[in-house]
């Protein structure tokens, strides 16, 4: 499923980027495939969204998280 | 003593590794900031001495990669892929988060492979102790083929060790490209044959894979290569992903050896994660948003005011004072009048421009920026805008000059452009003075409801407008504005921390700085221009001012008055007042006469002009316009010639109030935004746009009103 579709506090692991973006982007800030990664949470309105890899906050925009293709392997912690 | 060369030294790492950290400690107060010529990211640059050898740093811009994300990227790549360069390095230090060592590795294995000498500065080591990480220096130093030297930038420890292993660095060390870029792709790089720059195949591939964004002289020394660049750029883009990956697997490899997690829980900073909860609430995070924006807004506005008082006073008694020493003449007025006082109108900017930095340094560097972009990104997406662009839209509710420097902390050009486009809708200070003397003609000075002011929720009426035109117009230009870039957000939220003090004080000197030099030239040839423009006129004005004055002398005025009415009649007989006097027919419909031409005209420089130049107008003085009643009333009583009809009615008043609201009329605004644009292109469409903007508004509002 895509990153875009998670709730906050489930932890994935990213599978694949889309090919059609552009790829280098994603992985040079760390969303590599094979790398753990939680969503955080959704800013106000909905967008950009807040996940964590490797500890590293990171922010960015539904559409580019929409690239990011993951697998849940845990579900949602009890987190505020 | 032999001559030694300096050294050339460039610090290369991720944003927020604490790579300036590191520049801090090494250059201390030996650092300037420049300019790229055609980029707007500044040039960092310091040195030091240690062991009888200088060294020359620079400091380039972060990047996550080689592979440029803006325009202002390509400079990383320029520097170190060009031998000829005036800033080539004969050393790299990378500056690495331990905490965070896989991506980092990734853009050290990029420079490595350029085949530039490189030592590592293994920073945040005790953020990555926290995460109960523990590294293995040495190993990694043998694997990566180069030093490493654990260092930590912000308590200042390890740089003793740093520089010693920067002048005792020695190329001798046998290269062991990181990745071999003929393997990955054998047949793309065997046609390559004879391309080669510096020697380093990965240095050609990335010359090929950014070269329709490399200027002209680049792609001449590249010549040939053209060609194969256009019909391979899929490949090429392909290649890169490879690449990339390839790096990856490389630095997961070597990790394994070299980084383990230890027994002891993993205790991510805690500190940061709650304040985080509570900084990006839902509810919680706008409010103290606000709360921090309202602060600044206060320094800026408040706080600011009493260097600036003071500056004023100075300014003024300097004129004064030459005027009374030397004597009357042309050239004493000229420096008095022109001169002085047009160095005042930039000096006095001095304290928004400190203050506006160091509230902006300290977010920043605090991490909270991050946040704030975070949370305001798709409001202020939605008009073209970039969520950090509201500090320099909120700053700008005091000032838009230091606001629109701000600015250059937004990446993406359009979006900085479209910034500072709009930053002068704001209700600036300067326009305040402007709005109380006007809204004090037409609204009642009466309570609501026992405690809301009448003029008051006019006033808020017009602040209320300003915001929305900023809005509507970044909107509208997001239309016109070409993206040149790729837009897209990835935002690394780093962990809060303590903002650097010295980083602070070193900004606010720097920017004020920066403004002073350039834009006061700007700013003391137009300052100049209007002095001679307002004290000259066609016929010679002391005679005038003497005719009038025999004329009034048995009218019954007192000594003050008469020189007040003088002044009046002067000023409508030089040149500006003549300007002001042919403009009329144009200003007509807007509902001004000729009295408010002149206003207009003086106040194009600076907004709050306006109030002296209707009380020399009005036969007040200067001074008078601190106290608005008396000039409240002449203004009221004034006809149009010949008539029963004032000049102030309501119709004028509200077109003139808009017209104030949508006017660019600072030529403050004017020359920071040539600076900070690098071109006259942008300040002239500006003035264009606010200009014609206001003259319909206000003629609108006239025409229907009156």
């Amino acid at each position: 499923m895509k990153l875009s579709e998670l709730i906050p506090g489930q932890l994935a692991i990213i599978r694949s980027i889309n090919e059609g973006s552009d790829i280098v982007q994603y992985l040079e800030m760390g969303l590599v495939p094979g790398e753990k990664i939680r969503f955080e949470k959704r800013a106000p309105l909905n967008d950009p969204i807040l996940v964590s890899v490797n500890h590293q906050l990171l922010s960015l925009r539904n559409s580019d998280a929409g690239n990011v293709i993951v697998e849940i392997i845990e579900e949602v912690n009890v987190r505020s | 003593m032999s001559e030694v060369k300096d050294l050339k030294l460039a610090l290369v790492g991720n944003p927020n590794a604490g790579k300036t950290s590191l520049f801090n400690q090494l250059t201390g107060l030996n650092q300037k900031v420049g300019n790229y010529p055609g980029i707007t990211v500044d040039k960092k640059t310091g040195s030091f001495t240690a062991e009888q050898q200088k060294v020359q740093v620079i400091d380039l811009p972060g990047a996550y990669s080689l592979y440029p994300k803006a325009k202002d990227d390509l400079i990383v790549l320029d520097v170190l892929t060009d031998q000829d360069h005036h800033d080539y390095p004969d050393l790299i230090i990378f500056v690495a988060d331990a905490s965070n060592l896989k991506r980092n590795l990734l853009f050290f294995s990029q420079v490595y492979d350029l085949k530039l000498p490189v030592i590592i500065a293994l920073n945040m080591l005790d953020i990555a102790e926290l995460r109960a990480l523990e590294i293995d220096i040495r190993k990694l130093s043998e694997q990566l083929k180069v030093p490493v030297i654990p260092i930590s930038a912000r308590k200042n420890k390890g740089i003793d060790k740093l520089k010693d292993a920067i002048i005792h660095y020695s190329n001798n060390e046998q290269f062991h490209e990181f990745i071999n870029m003929k393997e990955l792709e054998p047949d793309f790089f065997g046609n390559l044959g004879g391309h080669l720059i510096n020697g380093s195949e990965y240095g050609s591939f990335q010359l090929l894979a950014n070269y329709s964004n490399l200027n002209s002289k680049k792609k001449v020394k590249l010549n040939g290569v053209g060609d194969i660049v256009a019909s391979n750029k899929g490949l090429i883009s392909k290649i890169q992903g490879k690449e990339v990956v390839q790096r990856y697997t490389k630095i997961d490899q070597i990790l394994s050896e070299c980084l383990h997690y230890s027994d002891k829980k993993s205790n991510t900073p805690a500190f940061s994660e709650k304040l985080d909860k509570v900084l990006t609430h839902k509810i919680w995070g706008y409010g103290i948003f606000m709360l921090i924006m309202f602060l600044v807004f206060q320094g800026l506005y408040t706080i600011a005011a009493y260097p600036m008082e003071l500056i004023e006073q100075v300014f003024v008694s300097f004129q004064e004072w030459i005027k009374a020493i030397f004597p009357a003449s042309i050239l004493t007025s000229l420096f008095a009048d022109g001169i002085v006082a047009g160095l005042g109108s930039i000096v006095v900017f001095i304290p928004q421009i400190a203050i506006l930095f160091a509230f902006l340094t300290v977010l920043e560097d605090s991490g909270y920026m991050a946040r704030v972009s975070f949370l305001m990104d798709r409001v202020m997406r939605a008009s073209g805008m970039n969520g950090r662009s509201v500090v320099p839209l909120v700053g700008s509710l005091a000032c838009a000059v230091p606001s629109i420097m701000a600015a250059r902390s937004i990446p993406n050009p359009k979006e900085r452009l479209i910034t500072i486009m709009s930053a002068p809708f704001m209700s600036c200070s300067a326009r305040l003075p402007v709005y109380i003397l006007l809204i004090g003609l037409i609204a009642p000075d009466r309570m609501l409801a026992g405690f809301i002011s009448v003029q008051g929720l006019v006033l808020l009426g017009m602040y209320v407008l300003g915001i929305v035109m900023t809005m509507t117009i970044s909107w509208l230009l997001s239309f016109f504005v070409k993206n040149s870039e790729k837009s897209s957000f990835f935002l690394e939220l780093p962990i809060y921390r303590m903002p650097r003090w010295n980083n602070v004080f070193v900004t606010m000197y720097e920017k004020s700085k920066v403004f002073v030099l350039n834009v006061g030239k700007i700013i003391l040839v137009i300052s100049v221009v209007l002095w001679f423009l307002a004290s000259f006129g066609p016929v010679d004005l002391d005679h005038v001012g003497q005719e009038y004055r025999q004329k009034i002398i048995t009218s019954g005025y007192s000594e003050s008055e008469i020189e007040n009415l003088v002044q009046s009649e002067k000023l409508s007989h030089s040149y500006i007042g003549i300007l002001g006097k042919q403009i009329e027919p144009v200003i007509e419909p807007l509902g001004y006469d000729w009295k408010i031409g002149i206003a207009l005209l003086t106040s194009f420089a600076a907004r709050e002009v306006f109030i002296g130049t209707v009380a020399t107008l009005y036969g007040a003085a200067d001074s008078d316009a601190e106290n608005y009643l008396p000039i409240r009333q002449k203004m009221l009583s004034d006809m149009h010639p010949g008539t029963k009809v004032p000049v102030f009615s309501l119709a004028t008043v509200i077109s003139l109030l808009i017209f104030y609201a949508f006017a660019m009329q600072c030529m403050s605004t004017f020359a920071i935004v040539k600076r900070e644009t690098k071109t006259w292109k942008w300040p002239v469409i500006q003035l264009v746009m606010m200009t014609f903007l206001a003259y319909i508004s206000s003629f609108v509002v006239y025409q229907l009103l009156k």
